[in-house]
């Protein structure tokens, strides 16, 4: 996404020895913005490249030009991109697909879901340029994320707005999800292709390549069908209902719907309290065979406790509420390595079908699919000595701790 | 990557001004290139307006590796570096008497250097010792300037006597006619009875006063002048010596 376009006018100077024997390039350079050269340039420094052999003495030359006052050290390029920006009317880091909000834990639940609303909201609008123009995956996955937040506020906090608008709105948004699932599908694949490459011995591995063509073919078609969708009047009369919806200022009686009275505080104890027993109860449920439903439906229950943890981590002090987090994640990384494998198998199973008669293609995928179920395997094997490390009671203290600590 | 020593007994016969022009084409037509200034004069260093750095000396060349690699400099010209002499390499080939293999170590040094150049220029100290032998050895292609005299023949004669005594690979040794005066008698004459030797080069370098200018510029004639007599007869003996290393 091009944010700003900057102009650098470059000098070159030749420093010479006594020999007149060239021991360095100088180049000063003046950065402006694009198209206005007849201003100030914003920022100017200076850049010495020592030819080869010669570093012992600009190593000098430097040490005496940064004794002298007018000189500025030279910016690291982290410093000129911050400079760039600053000039072309940026923050650099005002982007966070995280949710930095920060909650009033007296303010009426009614409030603090309102304002995480509009936030996944804003994140959502920030990725579909950057998905549009085919930027990087890591736009749409943004954008998921902040629809699953979107849905998992509507869903979890429940009783704070009304029913039939909350059931309205959550259709909508389940089915704004729906729209990206097979793309983001391929995305993972397509992300996946050198190391699933590296899986297979050398011999499997161009026929490899003809599956991954068909994947980003395939990829290709469901942007362009996705990107028309950004731009259609009937995503934009969604966009326009939802912002109208989340900016109304609504004053529902209290008899009609009275949790939305109740404190932040209060209902985030309550909301994360319910999610973490859910998580341990349904652990402790999961059998000896650990079943691929056991483990997808507990990798849910984690996710909702996440998300609840993080939409309301600003109102619990930081050093309660992120080994909290840890805890859960080391968790969540066990299950979702789980799903993901056991996700790829089947759509690589489908895929199967689908793909020409080919057996060196048939022979790599099976290639693929053997490494991945074994990878799969191994998650599940793993769980249940992760999930009894969650269902401890250190953690189980760590959460008391948090519900406790405001 | 291949080496290419330029070498005579004799001195003052256009050695080091073909060594700095080869080397300079070389980075120009099949770069990079490196030009190692093996003559305690330093004369090709001047021409380069290079001086080694004061920690340089021949104990740390004869170490190769790291050592050799931290003192090669940058010329001015894009991928030509070069390894500038010393005045302590006039001590070198009692030095390399001391080494276990002495004919060995300066080939052993340089194939250090295999995958950083394509071409290698030696440009040689006039004399026949250790040192020159260890160049023979680690050279593919050992170039010889022959002022057509009666002297200047005799000391190539006096070469490829010594490759037969001691058992060296004499067809690496390819004479060439420099600073050659077509006005002179004496040069057609020789010229015309040395002409059909068979390792002989085709190339002629003629006389040309602009070389002997080339201490004034300090730069490669073939950088300066590139139209100069000279100059092109550099380019064309260039064209013939790589159609002969890289066929």
């Amino acid at each position: 996404m091009k944010l700003c376009s900057v102009d650098a006018l470059i000098r070159s100077y030749r420093m010479l020895d006594e020999n007149e024997k060239t021991i360095a390039i100088l180049r000063s350079e003046s950065l402006f913005l694009h198209g206005n050269h007849d201003e100030e340039p914003f920022t100017y420094y200076f850049t010495i490249s020592p030819y080869r052999g010669y570093e012992d003495e600009m190593a000098e030359v430097e040490k005496s030009l940064m004794n002298s006052q007018d000189i500025d050290i030279i910016p690291e390029f982290r410093e000129l991109y911050k400079l760039m920006m600053q000039a072309a009317g940026h923050t650099v880091q005002d982007y966070s697909s995280k949710i930095c909000l920060t909650l009033d834990p007296n303010a009426p639940i009614r409030e603090s879901a309102r304002r995480l609303l509009q936030f996944t909201f804003s994140v959502m609008r920030l990725n579909e340029v950057g998905i549009k123009k085919n930027i990087d995956s890591e736009f749409l996955h943004d954008y998921r994320v902040a629809i699953r937040r979107t849905r998992s506020i509507l869903k979890q906090l429940k009783d704070v707005f009304d029913a039939s608008e909350t059931a309205y709105y959550l259709n909508l948004f389940r089915d704004l999800g729906k729209r990206t699932n097979e793309l983001r599908d391929r995305d993972v694949y397509l992300l996946q292709q050198a190391t699933y490459c590296h899986y297979l011995p050398p011999i499997l591995q161009p026929s490899l390549k003809i599956f991954f063509d068909t994947i980003a073919a395939s990829r290709k078609r469901l942007h362009r069908q996705f990107s028309r969708y950004l731009s259609s009047d009937s995503y934009k009369s969604f966009l326009e209902e939802w912002g109208a919806y989340l900016n109304r200022p609504s004053h529902p009686e209290p008899e009609q719907i009275p949790y939305a009275f109740l404190s932040t505080r209060s209902v985030a104890v309550e909301t994360i309290k319910k999610a973490w027993k859910k998580v341990i109860r349904h652990g402790r449920l999961v059998s000896r065979e650990t079943t691929d439903a056991e483990l997808h439906g507990l990798r849910i229950d984690c996710k909702k406790l996440r998300y609840l943890l993080e939409f309301f981590a600003s109102i619990f002090p930081k050093k309660t509420i992120i080994p909290v987090i840890l805890q859960l994640k080391e968790l969540q990384e066990n299950l979702g390595i789980f799903v993901d494998f056991a996700v790829q198998l089947r759509s690589l199973h489908e895929q199967l079908a689908l793909m020409p008669p080919d057996n060196l293609l048939a022979a790599s995928t099976g290639g693929l699919m053997t490494i991945l179920f074994q990878k799969q395997e191994e998650a599940r094997l793993k769980f249940h000595k992760t999930f009894r490390s969650f269902d401890h009671e250190q953690t189980s203290q760590l959460f008391q701790d948090l519900l406790t600590s405001t | 990557m291949k080496t290419i020593a330029l070498y005579s007994i004799k001195g003052g016969v256009g050695k080091t001004a073909a060594a700095v022009n080869l080397s300079y084409l070389s980075s120009l037509l099949a770069p990079p290139a490196l030009i190692c200034d093996l003559d305690p004069q330093g004369a090709s260093s001047y021409y380069f307006r290079i001086a080694a750095s004061k920690k340089f000396n021949s104990d740390k060349f004869l170490k190769g590796n790291k050592k050799i690699f931290s003192n090669i400099k940058a010329t001015d010209f894009e991928n030509l570096d070069m390894l500038p002499s010393d005045f302590s390499y006039r001590n070198l080939d009692i030095e390399l008497a001391e080494e276990k293999k002495p004919q060995k170590r300066l080939k052993k040094n340089l194939e250090e250097l295999s995958d950083d150049y394509r071409f290698i220029f030696l440009d040689c100290p006039p004399n026949l010792t250790l040192l020159s032998e260890s160049v023979f050895a680690a050279s593919d292609l050992i170039l010889v300037p022959l002022i057509p005299t009666t002297l200047s023949i005799r000391t190539f004669v006096q070469l490829k006597d010594f490759f037969v005594a001691n058992k060296l690979d004499s067809s690496k040794i390819r004479p060439f006619f420099s600073m050659v005066e077509k006005q002179k008698k004496l040069h057609r004459d020789i010229i015309n009875e040395f002409g059909n030797t068979p390792e002989l080069l085709t190339q002629m370098i003629p006389y040309n006063s602009e070389v002997e200018k080339m201490g004034i510029y300090r730069a490669p004639l073939n950088a300066v002048l590139p139209n100069a007599p000279a100059s092109k007869a550099y380019r064309n003996l260039w064209e013939e010596l790589r159609a002969l290393l890289e066929g």
